[in-house]
């Protein structure tokens, strides 16, 4: 008797998908799951005013064709394809979303252009988007751990290269594919894949992330009305693995491995950023705003900050005067001091003059930065800082943190962060009164029916240009008796 | 031993108030009951527009509430008139036709501004300016309209999210899904705990005080056609589906005392787009109150009422029942392009059925008598006038037709500019105004006209605000009030 073959990757791959189920889902998962789905809608509003958003809205023959899906922010419908192309792009615009060590970028922003979009054409139940946004975050993490970090080294960027095959595993679970199809959409996806991290630094890194979830929802798409592809596209001599790693350079085995046990989505590596600016100065801002809070101290009251990063996250983002708001992103003076003056670091805050405003002068006139004596370069943590406030009265108080990368497993973003991040993106594109409603339907995403529930919050009517007031001026008070207001409860 | 100090019965403004304040005076172990689910928490409140209407001599007083507004806006104060509490108390007699509870209004009125300062600083609530709904805009110039000026940051939906927060950090028990079904009596009479219902069956829950805040009985249609009337039984609901009544009936039950406008209700147009229930998500933008701009036809495909006898603000009560008199409950909203872009920010939350002529436009529609529908707007089209002839949508422009049965008296401008636009509306019941009688420490009375020990009762359950409308702004700042004062005297219950 023979032995059988293992299986083709891809079907192998397929099975695990296919055999996930609600009841895998740990009440952790679930919650950081939503918070990231959150976060993500949070940063695709705040990226469609983007230049590289706007681009593709007026490019011909991009999001013009008819289909039910919704282009956030605006009140244009199109393909779900297309619209996972303009999401997807507007999601990692500012690259602002959330991020994985063991994926080697982003992780979700691959998976929920694509989830809502075609779970608005299909009517899919929010319960039901939050368990592909799962399988495709597991898909995602497992071949990372396959191929990294060679791939990443070698150029490659994962959030694209490897989302395009997330994407079309949460695609294909969302539209109840099957093993044989779901195998089929991953074939598909493996020659569809690209991304090459040339591109950093430029609009064509967030176009990767829009693209990625097009091509992995059209691989499950294509899949699904009976399209063809090779199962053996992973392993084959000139398949996804040969030819994107090299001979010897992965290990399948790994990304079939532990599926569930325990979800990665579980792993502490998994962060958010709550600050719209360069990751290395988070830690120091987390700790000003502990002595805000802690100490509830004030601008008026400091006499000196000295601000003491890990001389890795400093060298690029010491820029004692930031002369542009570009260069005040990358500026822990000037974030440190928002920081304190604002109690919170905003999109707003990198608009305009707001690096120039007087108070933060003020402020800039009296911050060291310096790297920490004590925290090395070399070690395993890299991403810890310590602040000194020195203030007017003597008192010397500060706060300090030797790792912390994002907001992570070990420094989970409460709820009210969050929503204040949440709150801060939105306002760049959605009228006032839809955002508190819409964070509020986000967060209770297991009991929404009907995703349209989400994406009519997203939307931005015509008629709302007369809703939102433009800053204005009030008339002087008259001797006549106020008017009535003309608002009906 | 009691489990708790302090129950409060409903998780809205008001009854997160209570629970706060209780906690605030001194009740260690206070549980708030909240019915719905989590994701269907927190009452009205989560629909309210979060107007705070409150008395202030000096403009400036309002300034540590919205701090930085007048940076933000030219003349922001000096537009501001003073709202005194002469003003805001005359407005709650005007509205009610003089029947406001005399001694409730003054307390309302008098503690209105500490009441929305209190939320401010023990509540953590949030604070905007209220300009998109207060400020008349003329010209480049906003007027203030009078004693609305502040409300919560991102509406109701924000006040619900801070009082959770709030109630939360302060230690205080929210139980979600959890039915109060029935109010337990000690062997004297007194109020000692509530059973309730919950996912894995009913139990009782003890407590010195129990204060009921879990609203009206608009979400019960039994209830509204045998309070309000058969025209109310049919409307939509505008609020939380959970608003059935419970509260008032175990109250009744023991022998509190029914008081105030039992057969009154805030009612307005909505959408009819929609089930018994506006989606909650839509919050209060189910209203469609655009029809001066337009004309309203029923299923049979006639005008029924004056769509410009006045602005919306003195239409929409009356004109919500008339829709609600009509075959099928149900009307429809006629608009052309010249007038479109004038409609609420609110009818953004359906999509109209449009088309380019007004013959396809009914072809659409869920109306009987097509042929007599598209006579009445060519009737009304020979009866109207151009915009040119001095249309005028900021004033009443006496803009009126000749010759019609009703005549449409004001913006009365033919509708033929296509595209066509057809909205749909019904009647929606935002709230009740009946309750119980509460002393002004908030204690139920009951029909012996002596209060019910261990009770007290806040927001839309307290009768007697309330007549025939209310001022927009005073639901808020009425339970804040009642619930914070409920909340106080049970907790020195509690610790006596």
């Amino acid at each position: 008797m023979s032995e059988q073959p293992a299986p083709p990757f891809a079907v192998r791959l397929a099975e695990k998908i296919c055999g996930f189920a609600a009841d895998h889902v740990t009440e952790l998962a679930r919650r950081r799951a939503r918070a990231s789905i959150i976060d993500t809608v949070a940063v695709t509003l705040a990226g469609i005013p983007e230049a590289c958003t706007q681009i593709l809205l007026k490019t011909g023959g991009i999001a013009q064709g008819p289909g039910d899906a919704l282009i956030f922010g605006t009140d244009r419908r199109t393909s779900a394809l297309d619209a996972t192309f303009v999401n997807g792009v507007a999601s990692h615009a500012l690259d602002f979303d959330d991020f994985s060590g063991v994926f080697g970028g982003h992780q979700s922003v691959p998976l929920v252009a694509p989830l809502i979009a075609v779970g608005e054409e299909r009517k899919v139940s929010g319960r039901q988007l939050l368990l592909a946004y799962l399988v495709g975050v597991e898909t995602e993490l497992k071949l990372a751990r396959a191929v990294h970090y060679h791939h990443y080294d070698k150029g490659w960027h994962p959030t694209s290269t490897l989302g395009t095959i997330g994407a079309a595993a949460a695609a294909a679970y969302l539209l109840k594919l099957g093993p044989q199809r779901t195998a089929t959409a991953l074939a598909i996806a493996a020659s569809l894949s690209s991304g090459i991290k040339a591109n950093f630094g430029t609009m064509t890194k967030p176009l990767h992330i829009g693209q990625c979830g097009r091509n992995g929802l059209m691989a499950a798409l294509l899949a699904e009305a009976g399209f063809e592809a090779n199962h053996l596209a992973y392993e084959h001599e000139q398949g996804f693995f040969n030819v994107f790693n090299g001979p010897g350079l992965f290990d399948m085995e790994k990304a079939l491995a532990d599926w569930w046990h325990p979800a990665e989505i579980e792993q502490k590596g998994i962060a958010l950023k709550q600050f719209p600016c360069c990751g290395s100065t988070h830690p120091a801002i987390a700790m000003m705003l502990a002595l805000r809070r802690e100490e509830n101290i004030r601008a008026g009251d400091v006499a000196h900050i000295q601000v003491l990063p890990n001389g890795r996250r400093l060298r690029h983002t010491n820029t004692p005067r930031p002369a542009t708001s570009l260069q005040a992103k990358f500026s822990v003076q000037y974030v440190v001091g928002r920081a304190l003056l604002s109690g919170a670091v905003r999109l707003k805050d990198f608009e305009g003059n707001a690096h120039r405003d007087p108070e933060i002068l003020k402020l800039l006139d009296i911050t060291d930065a310096e790297p920490h004596p004590e925290m090395t370069e070399s070690s395993s943590q890299q991403w810890g800082a310590e602040v000194i406030v020195t203030l007017k009265d003597g008192r010397k108080v500060s706060r300090r943190v030797d790792n912390m990368v994002g907001r992570d497993g070990d420094h989970p973003m409460t709820n009210d962060e969050l929503w204040e991040k949440f709150e801060d993106c939105a306002r760049r594109t959605l009228p006032l009164e839809q955002i508190a409603p819409l964070f509020e339907r986000l967060e209770t995403l297991d009991a929404v029916a009907d995703i349209d529930q989400i994406t009519q919050l997203a939307r931005v009517s015509r008629l709302h240009d007369r809703a939102t007031p433009s800053r204005g001026s009030f008339a002087p008070r008259s001797t006549e008796p106020a008017p009535e207001t003309t608002w009906v409860p | 031993m009691n489990e708790f100090d302090v129950i409060v019965v409903g998780a809205g403004n008001a009854a997160l108030a209570a629970a706060v304040s209780a906690r605030e005076n001194g009740a260690e172990r206070v549980v708030v009951l909240e019915k719905a689910p989590r994701d269907m928490r927190g009452g009205n409140t989560h629909w309210s527009g979060g107007v705070l209407r409150f008395a202030f001599d000096d403009p400036r007083e309002i300034d540590p509430l919205i701090p930085g507004a007048a940076e933000e806006y030219e003349n922001f104060y000096e537009g501001i008139s003073p709202y005194t509490k002469d003003d805001y108390h005359g407005d709650l007699m005007r509205v009610t036709n003089g029947r406001t509870d005399p001694i409730l209004s003054r307390i309302l009125v008098d503690q209105s501004k500490a009441t929305v300062f209190w939320m401010n600083t023990v509540g953590r609530i949030k604070m905007e300016p209220a300009i998109t709904l207060s400020a008349i805009r003329k010209d480049n110039m906003m007027i203030w309209a009078r004693g609305m000026v502040v409300r919560a940051a991102h509406e109701g939906v924000g006040l619900s999210r801070s009082w959770f927060a709030t109630a939360e950090n302060m230690g205080i028990d929210v139980r979600y899904g959890s039915a109060a079904t029935s109010l337990v009596l000690d062997g004297d009479g007194r109020v000692s705990g509530v059973t309730v219902r919950e996912d894995d069956g009913l139990r009782t829950y003890s407590a010195r005080s129990v204060v009921l805040g879990c609203g009206g009985f608009e979400a019960n249609v039994q209830m509204r056609t045998q309070h309000i009337g058969a025209l109310i039984g049919q409307a939509k609901v505008r609020g939380t589906p959970h608003n059935q009544g419970d509260g008032l009936r175990m109250a009744l039950a023991i022998g509190a005392m029914p008081w105030g406008q039992w057969a009154g209700c805030h009612a307005t147009p909505i959408s009819a787009d929609w089930g018994e229930f506006a989606p909650r998500e839509l919050t209060d933008r189910s209203n469609r109150l655009s029809y001066l701009y337009g004309v309203m036809l029923n299923k049979r495909g006639k005008r029924f009422l004056d769509e410009g006898e006045d602005t919306a603000l003195f239409t929409y009560a009356k004109f919500g029942r008339a829709i609600l008199a009509e075959p099928g409950a149900k009307a429809y909203q006629i608009f052309d392009s010249q007038v479109v872009h004038l409609l609420e920010p609110r009818y953004q939350t359906s999509k109209p059925v449009t088309s380019d002529t007004l013959e396809a436009l009914i072809a659409q529609l869920d109306i009987d008598d097509k042929t007599e529908a598209l006579k009445s707007l060519a009737d009304y089209n020979r009866a109207a006038h151009r915009a040119s002839d001095g249309f005028d949508p900021t004033r009443k422009d006496g803009l009126s037709s000749h010759g019609l049965t009703p005549e449409k008296t004001n913006w009365a401008v033919k509708i033929d500019k296509p595209p066509y636009y057809a909205y749909s509306a019904t009647g929606g019941i935002t709230f009740t105004f009946g309750g119980l009688k509460v002393t002004e420490k908030a204690e139920v009375v009951g029909t012996d006209w002596r209060p019910l020990p261990g009770l007290y009762a806040c927001g839309e359950m307290i009768g007697g605000l309330f007549y025939d409308n209310y001022p927009a702004g005073t639901g808020l700042v009425s339970g804040a009030t009642f619930g914070r004062i409920a909340g106080r005297n049970a907790a020195h219950r509690a610790r006596s």
